[in-house]
């Protein structure tokens, strides 16, 4: 079937493209009207992305909110107001650097999960809460996307301006290949070990295979073959280790620097892995596009065969762009002149926005809605707890905020580890099923 | 034997138990330990949600716990497993012991922040000397004959609420509010989460809840003892949304079973057939087409996702007597006396004469739910309130008078310090060129 909205989302991701390029000029040039020029081009591309909601709502008959596509794209036009909201209020088109490249990446996302238009809704999701639930949901899980970048530039701008020598920057090396070499090795063993990666066919757990249709078995089943695909898969656990490692890296970072003084290197890994995902992922959308990697048509693993390319690739990338990325030293985001301290509140601005949308909204209204629908509160369903676990993790921030100890590096680390919660719980349909997996079953 | 160190013995001679209370209560109070509380149930939270995925998990309740986890990791392991409650993770000892510490946090902080917060709300802050509005990172100092008057105006004009006094110098002392109120929000949200808590532990702890079916024209109930009511079926429908594109469908009666894949502009379907034989057919009027499929596959209809929706018709008996006539659809149950009944499955295989189905109803009662319904209503206001309105306070000083005239500003907020400095700038600008403006009508 056409889709009607199709054209004004394509129109929406070129302008949110052309945006976040504007900003790179802006940065880079130093120009003040180009970042101005960015942010209206960002502006512009609400407008194609409210009239793709809205033509999508008119043609369902129902509001486009029902399945893991529709919330994406709700999330990233929530991430664009934000982004125009904090540019506004803090007068500075900076910022669009780091937060307009999300918005971007999620409308690529969203392109490759299942977006038909689909006018049947589900009994259970007949009910006026499904726009009360999922739109404060989506809104409120926008708005921690700009916190994450908040968080994550407070532990960039961590690098101060140390001297680095050329003892350093052999330490920095070494330090590299650990982090690129030995713990993606170790992350990847570990996944092998408790089962996440390939498993044959006849040791996969008998529940999973309840919720595996059709061709989902078949990649299920293709995952544990033997030959290149098997390595391939395997290959998987070490991207998925190297993003482990860029997190654990800059976590740590204050621990690195007091012992080898080398303040920016856990930072930069961070950015080069930030950077690496951002380049595979555009290399990957361009291979498939042009036929050269082919998606399996309706299966739900498709998100599986589009990220495990791009953490494959991403790995291969880190060093290239580690050793161009020392050579600029990491100063870049300091060049930026935007104070750490602004970097902090827009992460907490950014969650006093989305948090009390995300507990009204994913907690009681999900509360007050299940109880209608299926008679009880809280059913510790997956997705429910993965929306308690979030919830516990920006408490945690708001708390943490008041308190001096944990105040600035740690309350940005509990910014950056909500985020991946967000992502656990947004995926979490594909792996641990329950009551909210509509669309998997 | 080495001296007893000296805070040891002022515990015992102070009264080692009320110390000990005091302790715990400062322990419960502190932010640290509510986050570290948050955390720990989000790790909690995080190994349970794998947990429950990776366990065998334990068909026969708790009793079998142990056996089954013995038959599939061994003894050693299936001990671990069963102590540690395993088989309900979020109802485990642990789980609850990690659900009590927050409770009693929250509840700790609400009695200590209580006073606190009202006389945040409701006292006037002062800076009383001007050494004090150096400390203040947001300061400024202005001078001239109507300072002081302008810095009125200008906070007045701003939306800050005036409270005065003077120090024991003479001098005047200003406090300005906006939105202090707002310091309410984070206490209520405390109290509105203590209030979800019980009334979830009240659900928990006793609730009723029971299935109950039958056949259009049937009672769910022998008598009405159980309920103080009875409920009658009058009908059961279940509705089917319109063929479309996605959908498993039956043709020609059944003779294939497939899925629609195409709709063509003349309002034919292309169909992939699965059964008797794989093949795809092309152009199928739909006359020819129905997607209730009467099939089962996994153990659930074909036609599972085609259904759109699943309407039983009830009628209350009381005493007797027919109270009222309901429909009863999914997000649509029927509330009698406190209990609630949600149209929750159907038995397709035992059919009226009519061929009308068996409803099964889910019904419920909870004694928390009113508590549950404050909660929500509190802790979201609380939510609205902190969240959205950011207290702001200013403070002045005014000494001497005339042209020797000095107003001491500082201003402080509780977020957005940077933003907050901006404001506090364009806030001491302001009184600046009012000053100035009046100075020269004075002159």
């Amino acid at each position: 079937m056409n889709r009607p909205d199709a054209i004004f989302y394509s129109i929406t991701f070129y302008a949110y493209l052309a945006s976040f390029l504007l900003y790179i000029v802006h940065v880079a040039l130093k120009k003040e009207k180009v970042g101005l020029y960015a942010t209206i081009v960002a502006g512009i591309g609400l407008i194609p992305h409210s009239i793709a909601f809205g033509t999508r709502w008119a043609h369902q008959g129902h509001i486009p909110l029902a399945n893991m596509y529709e919330y994406m794209g709700l999330m990233s036009w929530m991430v664009v107001a934000g982004l125009i909201y904090f540019v506004i209020r803090y007068k500075n088109h900076k910022i669009g650097v780091f937060v307009s490249p999300i918005p971007v990446m999620m409308l690529v996302v969203a392109s490759l999960l299942p977006n038909e238009v689909n006018r049947q809704l589900m009994p259970a999701l007949q009910s006026n809460w499904l726009a009360i639930h999922v739109t404060l949901a989506a809104l409120g899980s926008g708005a921690f996307l700009i916190s994450f970048a908040g968080g994550t530039l407070y532990l960039l701008t961590d690098d101060e301006s140390v001297k680095v020598g050329r003892e350093s920057v052999r330490r920095e090396w070494n330090l590299f290949a650990i982090f690129w070499i030995a713990v993606p090795i170790v992350v990847a063993v570990l996944l092998k070990l408790i089962g996440i990666l390939p498993t044959p066919i006849n040791q996969v757990p008998a529940n999973m295979m309840g919720r595996l249709t059709g061709s989902a078995v078949t990649q299920f089943a293709l995952m544990a073959s033997d030959g290149p695909l098997y390595w391939g898969r395997t290959a998987i656990g070490l991207g998925i280790g190297l993003v482990v490692a860029a997190i654990a890296w800059p976590l740590y970072h204050g621990r690195i620097v007091k012992q080898s003084k080398l303040a920016g290197a856990g930072s930069r890994m961070f950015m080069v892995v930030v950077a690496a995902l951002l380049l595979s992922a555009i290399i990957v959308g361009f291979l498939i596009k042009n036929g050269t990697v082919m998606l399996t048509g309706r299966s739900y693993l498709k998100i599986f065969e589009f990220f495990g390319p791009v953490l494959v690739i991403s790995w291969a990338l880190s060093p290239i762009l580690w050793f161009f990325m020392g050579r600029a030293q990491g100063a870049w985001v300091k060049s930026l002149g935007l104070k750490r301290t602004v970097f902090e509140e827009i992460g907490y601005a950014a969650v006093a926005i989305g948090y009390p949308l995300y507990t009204v909204g994913a907690l009681f209204a999900g509360a007050i809605w299940a109880e209608q629908a299926w008679g009880t509160w809280w059913s510790w369903d997956p997705k429910e707890v993965g929306a308690l676990i979030i919830w516990l993790f920006y408490t945690g921030f708001l708390h943490a905020r008041y308190q001096r100890e944990w105040r600035g590096k740690r309350a940005a680390v509990l910014l950056v580890l909500g985020m991946v919660f967000v992502f656990v719980s947004f995926f979490g349909n594909y792996f641990f099923g329950g009551l909210h997996s509509f669309e998997v079953t | 034997m080495s001296p007893t160190p000296p805070e040891k013995r002022e515990a015992k001679q102070d009264g080692g138990f009320d110390k000990m209370i005091d302790q715990a209560w400062n322990l419960l109070k502190s932010m640290k330990f509510a986050i570290v509380i948050l955390l720990i149930l989000a790790a909690a939270s995080i190994f349970n949600l794998f947990a429950n995925e990776f366990i065998v998990p334990v068909r026969g309740g708790a009793s079998q716990a142990y056996a089954t986890y013995d038959q599939a990791y061994g003894g050693l392991r299936a001990g671990i497993l069963t102590f540690m409650q395993m088989y309900s993770p979020y109802t485990s000892w642990w789980y609850s012991v990690l659900l009590g510490l927050l409770l009693l946090s929250l509840l700790v902080c609400v009695i200590d922040r209580g006073p606190i917060v009202w006389r945040l709300v409701t006292k006037p802050r002062f800076l009383d000397s001007s050494a004090d509005f150096t400390d203040v990172p947001q300061h400024d100092t202005i001078k001239g004959a109507g300072a002081a008057a302008a810095m009125e105006k200008v906070f007045k004009r701003r939306g800050f609420l005036l409270s005065r006094t003077s120090n024991e110098a003479g001098e005047q002392l200003i406090a300005g509010s906006r939105n202090v109120w707002a310091h309410t929000g984070p206490w209520l949200v405390h109290v509105g989460f203590i209030l979800l808590v019980l009334g979830g532990a009240m659900i928990a702890r006793g609730s009723y809840q029971s299935n109950a079916g039958g056949l259009p024209g049937d009672l769910l109930k022998p008598d009405e003892t159980e309920w103080g009511f009875n409920i009658r079926v009058d009908d059961f429908e279940i509705i089917y949304h319109p063929v479309q594109v996605g959908q498993y469908v039956q043709v020609d009666g059944g003779a294939m079973i497939g899925r629609i894949f195409d709709e063509n502009e003349d309002g034919t379907f292309d169909i992939e057939i699965f059964s008797p034989s794989a093949r795809t057919i092309s152009s199928v009027d739909p006359a020819r087409v129905e997607n209730r499929i009467d099939r089962r596959m996994q153990g659930g209809r074909l036609d599972q996702t085609n259904i759109a929706d699943y309407v039983a018709t009830l009628t209350i008996i009381e005493n007797g007597q027919e109270i009222r006539t309901e429909t009863v659809e999914v997000n649509r149950p029927l509330r009698h006396n406190g209990y609630r009944f949600y149209q929750s499955s159907f038995n397709d295989r035992v059919s009226d004469d009519q061929g009308r189905w068996m409803t099964i109803l889910n019904v419920r009662k909870d004694k928390g739910a009113p508590f549950v319904w404050l909660g929500i209503i509190i802790c979201s206001f609380g939510l609205l309130v902190g969240m959205y309105f950011e207290p702001q306070r200013m403070y002045a000083l005014v000494r001497g008078e005339g042209k020797d005239q000095e107003v001491f500003v500082a201003g402080r907020s509780e977020r957005n310090r940077a933003l907050f400095a901006d404001r506090f700038e364009t806030i001491v600008s302001a009184i600046r060129e009012a000053s100035a403006r009046g100075t020269k009508e004075a002159s």
